[in-house]
């Protein structure tokens, strides 16, 4: 991935849709925040006024000054700064209220999106990197929610506010500070951009480093059985010094306009003011208490400029991180849902078409791939590892489109049908169960609150997990954990089984699901996984089934035979007439066993 | 409490101490400069007012006013530049001990929730900690404040004593709610840590929620753990804003008595305009004083919390291990064949998981040079858990480890390479190309020797890109039985006396599985311990332990246990 480099141009036109779509939905709280914004404004105007007029009364005439009218003005200034405090806390707490919902929106959206990107998408990203652009690349766009429209109209309006105050005190000051405004905000726009890519290529950094930790935390046994901590180590100290200097380029750069330029533009127009208030009171034509008046209003004029100075530098860091949540974005669905396929809930018939594969534009992993399954079959498939078994299942699941043909359930290409209906229909049970840490509830059900724990309980004692279920302290409600032993890898494989029970799919596929289990226990679930495939059982269900295996056992009882070798299809038949050929590769498999067939 | 919080700022800076001590002259300068705006506008008002005797030109001040305040923002810029070498070397640092303890310190490893939870602990915990140094280098404005305060109790010290009362209450209230500040930024790291957590779950099971159509759900609840976020951070900035507003609030009290006092005074002819104007503007920098030791307080508790976060995570490291300075890189330790595996006895080796009765219970074990053991039993037997705890993955609550009769304190750092290699029974590879995976750090001398004791060497000549293939997240690119000889292959490539294969044939076709067990054993050198329930591996083993509810129910030759052992029977007669 390469860091995107947003030109200033194309920023607006880019970052204006997002803050519209975010922001809209929550007027209400905007609005309040707005609000809140013009009575500091006005609030912060205020204070000088009070204070000047203060320094006038006294200095008019010491001696007769009404003390009561000074008090006054004492009270005034307290009740001014207090409520400008108050004000300014509503403003923090509504910005900070606008920008978590505006992010948090925009993190489920992402989430989704990426949850519905292809696996070729996945399998190049760790997981520790989409940590880092759904949450990291987010959160640093929080300030652009919160505060950016509302600090820079904010401090805008603050510095015109000024300006006019200092208008109507006097004509030349007024002018020939707005001229100089005028000048400071083109140089500002000039240098505002100054760290955009650099910031981009930090945050790129620090996904690196995301997923590179999140990787290795993950293999820590293997990294540390075998020795491997001083490399991890080694690139681990790559990645932060990667980090570090590029964070420091990219703030050496950008300091540059939020430190001299912001600061260098107020000492100029503070200086200049001054030197036309001694001026003007050299000339007669300002009383001291006005001269005061203006070098506080000038004074005023560095916080808004800081604001603004601070913002473009959240915003040049966010721009950074706006780009990358765009490129995400963009990165497009390859795998929608079709209209819909109308699909029962029966068993259906599979067909193969001259489907070929290959990932990710790499060698073909499938060649010409054609057969039929009717309603209700299970079909057997053997090979040598990488011959292309699993490719075939994950094919049936749609979890990637074939390059060329078609795999169709009952006659309908799988691209037309729905996702949600494909998903009820096709259950998968694969050799890598993952869990969630999350309740027993949770894992079985996969955070489907509408089964009743009743059929879960159910399921987990069919599947032979009854005893393991009564030692679990809170029973479904158990939290599970990784790596607390609570589940043994083949427990962990029964418990896949369990989930697509639970959902009753008319088409079940078996990838090596059986494999961690060791035979005794896989002969105690086969008559599960006979009533799964609806063979046996009280509400025989036939399904279709395809059934990748290494071991003949697990294929004794399937009505045909597939045999795979290099992504081509070599022998495919009924079991029971293959088993009686004796020139097939399967009677000769089941003569010899697999070594000689296979090898 | 707050010492151990202090001392890892110290060990921040004490691995940069040059740029730091630099950029905080840097802020010293710039904090001292703050002073002088102040004390040249009252003597501008002064000599405008005809209350001080006219010294400098008007213009001569105005003039040096300029040139002091651009001089102090270049000071700032440097300044800020070089700070952020340490900010950033002190991040590096932080993550860097984290991880070294976890992947190189003795003992077993667990980690505190899941990978993606671990990664907001290093992602912004650190973060957090080196907040305390970007707090000690901005103290310098105390001393800015002190010192205004000094100018203003020279002009007036009536007047000047007023601002004490409001600083001090400030100071005093945000000492007494430190707690919360630091209850609430507990709170909010928290419910970020379950977000991240839980991303990196989803994504870590993708396929899984794609095939089983839980997209959706997993978005709601996503939705629920931001939500719960959300209020938690809110509550947490709430906090700290509304304690510096008070503190704000306090110091316009001051000032508003400021502004009674100073009528008084000027009406008495005590007070100037231009000792007015310095105080306005000094009054700001004494206030600063207790918003700065707020902040103190405030991101000493927050850090405290991130250093919690940490040290949990780096679980039984020294108390400073976090900010430790690196090792100059260890000379690997030389292959001594001096003890070179002979027997390795395991008496008594006892595990039992917390929270539930399961594990190994007394489990004796002898390997010897040149031997092949394989443990077998049914599905939750402990077979794993007796591997992991042997090569102290996971502690052992009993048991003693020999090797060639020396006791073994830690195996977690004794039983590695160049004495023992491990493939775990899901292993994990990480997304970068083949030959990084599988040498680890490792010569690639004996590479190709390696490939072909995995039964590797056909696919890796298949691959387009041969050992430079990319294997893309966790090794997805390859398929099951690629990725257990991909590992096989990392354990082979070490060289160890000892390799210890769990389960490695569970996704490996039978004929491969055979073509490995005859390399492996083609070589006198090798002993091996491995986990399998299958035939061609139960047929070679010299021994066979078979495990049932964590206790070795039989043992001896697969011939004398098919007489003898009925689960052993089971095991072998169903897989044919």
């Amino acid at each position: 991935m390469k860091p995107p480099k947003p030109s200033p141009a194309s920023e607006r036109t880019r970052l204006a849709p997002l803050l519209l779509t975010y922001l809209s939905p929550q007027g209400g709280r905007v609005a309040l925040l707005a609000l809140a914004l013009v009575a500091g404004v006005a609030l912060q105007l205020a204070g000088p006024q009070l204070t000047s007029r203060f320094i006038d009364v006294v200095a008019r005439d010491k001696a007769r000054a009404p003390l009561g009218e000074l008090e006054w003005l004492a009270g005034l200034f307290i009740a001014v700064t207090v409520a400008a405090q108050l004000v300014r806390m509503a403003g923090a707490y509504f910005s900070s209220s606008v920008g978590w919902a505006a992010t948090n929106q925009l993190r489920l959206d992402l989430a989704r999106h990426c949850l519905a990107l292809d696996m070729g998408f996945h399998n190049r990203r760790t997981a520790g990197e989409l940590i880092e652009r759904i949450d990291g690349d987010v959160s640093s766009l929080t300030q652009v929610f919160s505060q950016f429209v509302f600090q820079i109209l904010g401090s805008g309006l603050l510095i015109l506010g000024i300006l006019a105050v200092l208008f109507v005190k006097s004509v030349w000051v007024g002018a020939a500070l707005s001229l100089f405004a005028a000048a400071a905000f083109a140089v500002l726009q000039r240098t505002r951009n100054l760290g955009v890519p650099l910031f981009a290529a930090v945050r790129q950094a620090r996904a690196d480093l995301a997923g590179f930790v999140e990787e290795r935390l993950g293999g820590l046994d293997d990294i540390r059985a075998n020795g491997g901590g001083e490399h991890v180590m080694g690139q681990m100290g790559a990645l932060n010094s990667d980090l570090t200097t590029r964070g420091v380029r990219a703030i050496r750069v950008a300091a540059v306009f939020i430190v001299l330029v912001t600061n260098g533009v107020f000492i100029t127009g503070f200086t200049l003011a001054l030197g036309l208030g001694v001026w003007l009171f050299q000339q007669g034509r300002a009383s001291i208490g006005s001269i005061y008046l203006l070098v506080q209003y000038t004074a005023m004029l560095r916080s808004p400029l800081e604001q603004i100075g601070t913002q473009f530098q959240a915003l040049q860091q966010a721009m950074a991180s706006l780009g990358r949540v765009r490129e995400l974005q963009a990165t497009p669905e390859k795998i929608t849902g079709g209209p819909g396929a109308g699909w029962g809930s029966s068993a259906p018939a599979i067909s193969f078409e001259h489907v070929g594969f290959a990932y990710d534009e790499g060698a073909a992993v499938l060649h010409d791939i054609s057969f039929r399954l009717a309603p209700g079959e299970t079909l057997g498939l053997l090979g040598r590892t990488g011959s292309g078994k699993t490719t075939i299942t994950r094919l049936l699941a749609r979890l990637y489109d074939p390059a060329a043909g078609a795999v169709r359930l009952d006659g309908r290409d799988l691209r037309d049908a729905r996702l949600d209906e494909l998903r009820a229909h096709v259950g998968v049970v694969t050799q890598d169960v993952q869990l969630f840490r999350a309740d027993i509830r949770e894992n079985l059900t996969l955070f489907d609150p509408t089964l009743p724990d009743a059929r879960l309980i159910e399921a987990l004692q069919d599947l032979g997990l009854g005893p393991w279920f009564a030692r679990q302290p809170q029973g479904l409600d158990t939290l599970l954990e990784a790596g607390a032993g609570q589940l043994s890898a083949g427990e962990a494989q029964l418990l896949a089984f369990a989930r697509v029970f639970l959902r009753d799919p008319g088409l079940v596929v078996l990838d090596e699901a059986s494999s961690r289990l060791d035979p005794a226990t896989e002969a105690l679930i086969e008559d599960t996984l006979q009533r799964l495939l609806g063979r046996v059982g009280a509400s025989k269900r036939p399904r279709t089934a395809v059934i990748v295996a290494h071991r003949l056992a697990t294929v004794a009882r399937v009505d045909r035979i597939m045999i795979l070798e290099a992504g081509r299809i070599v022998e495919e038949g009924e079991r029971a007439a293959l088993a009686a050929d004796p020139t097939s590769r399967f009677a000769r498999l089941l003569r010899t066993g697999l070594e000689e067939v296979l090898a | 409490m707050r010492a151990i919080t202090w001392r890892h700022a110290w060990g921040i800076i004490a691995a940069r101490p040059w740029p730091f001590f630099a950029s905080l002259s840097g802020y010293v300068v710039f904090f001292c400069l703050q002073l002088a705006p102040g004390l040249i506008t009252r003597r501008i008002f002064d000599g405008l007012s005809g209350q001080a005797p006219a010294g400098f030109n008007v213009w001569t001040l105005i003039a040096l006013m300029l040139a002091l305040e651009l001089g102090r923002v270049g000071t700032l810029y440097v300044a800020g530049v070089i700070f952020n070498v340490v900010s950033y070397s002190g991040e590096a640092l932080l993550k860097g001990n984290m991880l070294r303890w976890l992947v190189t310190a003795p003992g077993p490893r667990r980690l505190p929730g899941s990978t993606g939870e671990a990664v907001s602990r290093f992602r912004d915990d650190p973060l957090e900690t080196v907040g305390l140094t970007t707090i000690l280098i901005v103290s310098p404005q105390i001393v800015t404040g002190l010192v205004g305060f000094a100018i203003m109790l020279a002009i007036n010290a009536t007047i000047a004593l007023v601002v004490v009362p409001p600083v001090v209450a400030t100071v005093v209230v945000t000492y007494l709610l430190t707690r919360n500040i630091q209850r609430y930024r507990k709170a909010a790291r928290e419910a970020t840590a379950r977000v991240t957590g839980y991303i990196g779950e989803v994504f870590g099971a993708v396929q899984a929620l794609k095939l089983a159509g839980a997209e959706g759900r997993v978005v709601g609840r996503l939705a629920e753990l931001n939500e719960q976020r959300r209020a938690a951070s809110i509550r947490d900035l709430m906090f700290s804003t509304g304690l510096g507003s008070f503190g704000a609030n306090l110091a316009a009290l001051g000032s508003g008595c400021v502004l009674l006092l100073a009528a008084q005074a000027m009406r008495a002819g005590a007070f100037t305009v231009g000792d007015f104007t310095l105080f306005a503007s000094y009054l700001a920098l004494a206030s600063a004083i207790p918003a700065m030791v707020g902040q103190i307080l405030a991101v000493e508790r927050q850090s405290r919390v991130s250093i919690d976060r940490m040290r949990a995570l780096a679980d039984g490291a020294p108390p400073l291990a976090l900010v430790a300075r690196p090792p100059k890189v260890a000379p690997a330790p030389a292959a001594t064949r001096a003890d070179g595996l002979e027997v390795l006895s395991v008496r008594g080796l006892t595990r039992r998981h917390p929270g539930s009765e399961r594990g190994i219970e007394g489990v004796d074990l002898t390997l010897r040079r040149g031997g092949f053991t394989v443990v077998t039993g049914p599905v939750g037997a402990g077979k794993t858990t007796l591997v992991r705890a042997l090569i102290g993955l996971i502690p052992r609550d009993a048991g003693e480890i020999a090797w060639n009769g020396a006791p073994v304190a830690d195996p977690a750092s004794f039983l590695v390479p160049p004495r023992c290699a491990y493939t775990a029974q899901q292993p994990r590879l990480f997304s970068e190309t083949l030959r990084q995976n599988v040498l680890m750090g490792a010569d690639a001398a004996g590479l190709d020797h390696a490939i072909e004791l995995a039964v590797f060497e056909d696919d890796v000549a298949g691959f387009e890109q041969g050992l430079e293939t990319r294997v893309g997240t966790r090794g997805v690119t390859l398929s099951g039985g690629q990725l257990q000889r991909a590992a096989a292959t990392r354990m082979f490539v070490r060289g160890t006396d000892l390799v210890i294969f769990d389960d490695l044939s569970s996704a490996l076709d039978v004929a491969t599985e055979q073509q490995l067990w005859r390399r492996l054993f083609a070589q006198d050198r090798s002993t091996c311990l491995a986990i399998s329930h299958r035939r061609e591996a139960l047929r070679r083993a010299d021994e066979i332990l078979v495990l049932d509810e964590g206790r070795v129910v039989a043992r001896g030759d697969a011939a004398a246990l098919l007489v003898g052992c009925a689960l052993f029977q089971r095991i072998w007669g169903e897989d044919q």
